[in-house]
């Protein structure tokens, strides 16, 4: 007879990582509606991220293998791995689209989803690459009238009101001045333009960063350089657009800013170029007394390369250490004592870009 | 109560099979079951556990103890955690795993599930089923089916440890 009850079988199915989920399909019917059942598969989500040991957390990356072909190609890392500095080798990971022209980028990631732009944003990939499924977005400039136009930002993220996820693309409108915009749905299958003032001017980084429902980018004010800026956020459920109020000390300074997002808050890089980068996070949303500085990584452990064309990126890891994207390098910081250390890959020397996702079930049906 | 006479508050337990013990009041708290009967005013007599046996009982009260020993650090709660269930086969984390949902112990039910996952992940659909009780309701076809949706999910699976 079986000897746990439903709920007890869901408490302990939901620790599983996917693998074993898609396995133990197989048990039983009951336990393939559980496993693919959307409740369990949020709460298995849920239980994944707070893992403290960080054990469902895998660290994509972009690669450029100039032989036999210039060609880009992703693997994966084991976070924990790169953290405890074991074996890090970055593995080969299934790609699902074998012959792509142009260069394969992610986007971002979202409940286990990532968002691939391939060919500078000519097509769209939606990829769970932990139960391998993935799905082809529609062309995004499929209608004659918006051919030949510069992506310029995009963005991806989950909208929570209508439990759906999305891709955000904003074009140039070259000639015509201004930005125009389209959303992909995936419960719809299909883009959607909507009305988006924007002026060209959200270029620092294409990447909008996903924080509470809203994409961020920073923008530039009308100054002389970066000096005049700040957050924009663009919010994926209501379309409407907003400012994020930014650290004070720092509306006045000759810094080059850049957003992050650590431990699903948003985060301002202040990159003092050959000096250092300040790390901020707005610990509550919407807040800005709740800006505070949680590092400052002087100049000499950045690497050679100039980190300052690139844009930084973070993520938390075990025990508080906080992971930095620097150019082609990983810096890991430790709060507990203060320092810095650098992990090290095996086998592939400079990768372009990284990301961090957290295994999941979601499906893209 | 407890800390205004000075004496610590002992409670008598009492197992489905009769045996009974005795647990200090603020370590036996950590079940919400038991604190509800303490609150009920069950406490001056013996709270028995209709669904926990002996030995399994012993093993909880083992780890109440322990766990409220140690000050309000988590790393140390779960170092401790992790030591407690290193050497308890399937069939006793199965016994603890129905004792913390009964006795509502969340710390330890969290602890005790994740253990049993730990022990499964790699194991047969197999040994699965003859650990967990279940039949198999699909037709060898269906079965079939459903593997080869995900057949990649089937290497690395670890060789029946249990006949």
């Amino acid at each position: 007879a079986e000897i746990f009850p439903e709920e007890i079988i869901a408490e302990i199915l939901s620790r599983l990582p996917v693998k074993s989920l898609l396995k133990f399909r197989c048990v039983s019917k009951s336990w393939r509606s559980l496993i693919s059942d959307k409740h369990f598969i949020k709460s298995h989500l849920q239980i994944s991220r707070k893992d403290t040991n960080f054990t469902r957390h895998w660290i994509i990356q972009t690669f450029l293998f100039e032989n036999p072909i210039r060609k880009q190609s992703l693997k994966r890392c084991y976070l924990p791995s790169l953290f405890s500095g074991l074996s890090s080798d970055p593995l080969e990971i299934d790609f699902p689209i074998e012959n792509y022209k142009g260069g394969v980028w992610v986007v971002d990631s979202c409940n286990g989803l990532v968002c691939i732009s391939i060919n500078e944003g000519r097509h769209f990939l939606l990829w769970n690459p932990s139960t391998r499924k993935y799905k082809k977005l529609a062309d995004v400039d499929d209608d004659d009238d918006d051919r030949m136009k510069l992506i310029i930002i995009y963005g991806f993220g989950f909208d929570e009101s209508s439990d759906d996820y999305k891709v955000f693309c904003g074009f140039s409108n070259r000639g015509r001045g201004g930005t125009i915009a389209k959303i992909y749905s995936l419960r719809t299958d299909s883009w959607k333009r909507i009305e988006f003032l924007e002026e060209d001017n959200l270029g620092l980084d294409a990447t909008g960063k996903f924080v509470s429902g809203k994409l961020h980018w920073g923008r530039r004010n009308n100054g002389p350089d970066y000096s005049n800026w700040d957050v924009f956020s663009f919010d994926l459920g209501t379309g409407v657009c907003g400012n994020v109020a930014q650290p004070l000390s720092y509306v006045e300074t000759g810094f080059s800013p850049s957003l992050s997002v650590l431990d699903g808050c948003l985060c301002v890089l202040y990159n003092s170029p050959r000096t250092s980068v300040d790390v901020w996070i707005m610990k509550e949303y919407g807040v800005s007394e709740s800006w505070v500085r949680i590092v400052t990584v002087p100049y000499m452990h950045l690497p050679l390369s100039n980190p300052s064309i690139h844009t930084p990126s973070l993520c938390v890891g075990p025990k508080g250490e906080i992971l930095f994207k620097l150019g082609s390098d990983f810096l890991i910081y430790s709060p507990n004592d203060n320092r810095f250390r650098c992990p090290k890959m095996r086998s592939f020397g400079a990768f372009l870009e990284a990301g961090v996702y957290c295994e999941s079930l979601v499906s893209l049906v | 109560m407890a800390a205004e006479t000075g004496t610590p508050t002992t409670l008598t337990l009492k197992s489905n099979d009769d045996e009974l013990f005795s647990v200090a009041e603020s370590a036996a708290i950590l079940s919400v079951t038991i604190r509800n009967m303490v609150e009920d005013g069950c406490a001056g007599g013996v709270i028995p556990l209709d669904n926990v046996d002996g030995k399994t009982l012993a093993s909880v009260i083992t780890y109440m103890n322990g766990i409220s020993a140690i000050p309000a650090d988590e790393e140390k709660k779960k170092s401790y955690r992790d030591k407690f269930l290193s050497d308890k086969d399937f069939e006793t984390l199965a016994d603890m795993v129905l004792a913390a949902n009964y006795l509502n112990m969340s710390c330890l039910m969290d602890a005790v599930s994740a253990k049993i996952a730990q022990v499964m992940e790699k194991k047969s659909v197999g040994w699965v089923r003859r650990k967990f009780g279940i039949e198999n309701d699909y037709t060898p076809e269906e079965e079939a089916a459903v593997k080869e949706e995900h057949k990649w999910t089937f290497e690395g699976v670890e060789t029946d440890d249990d006949n």
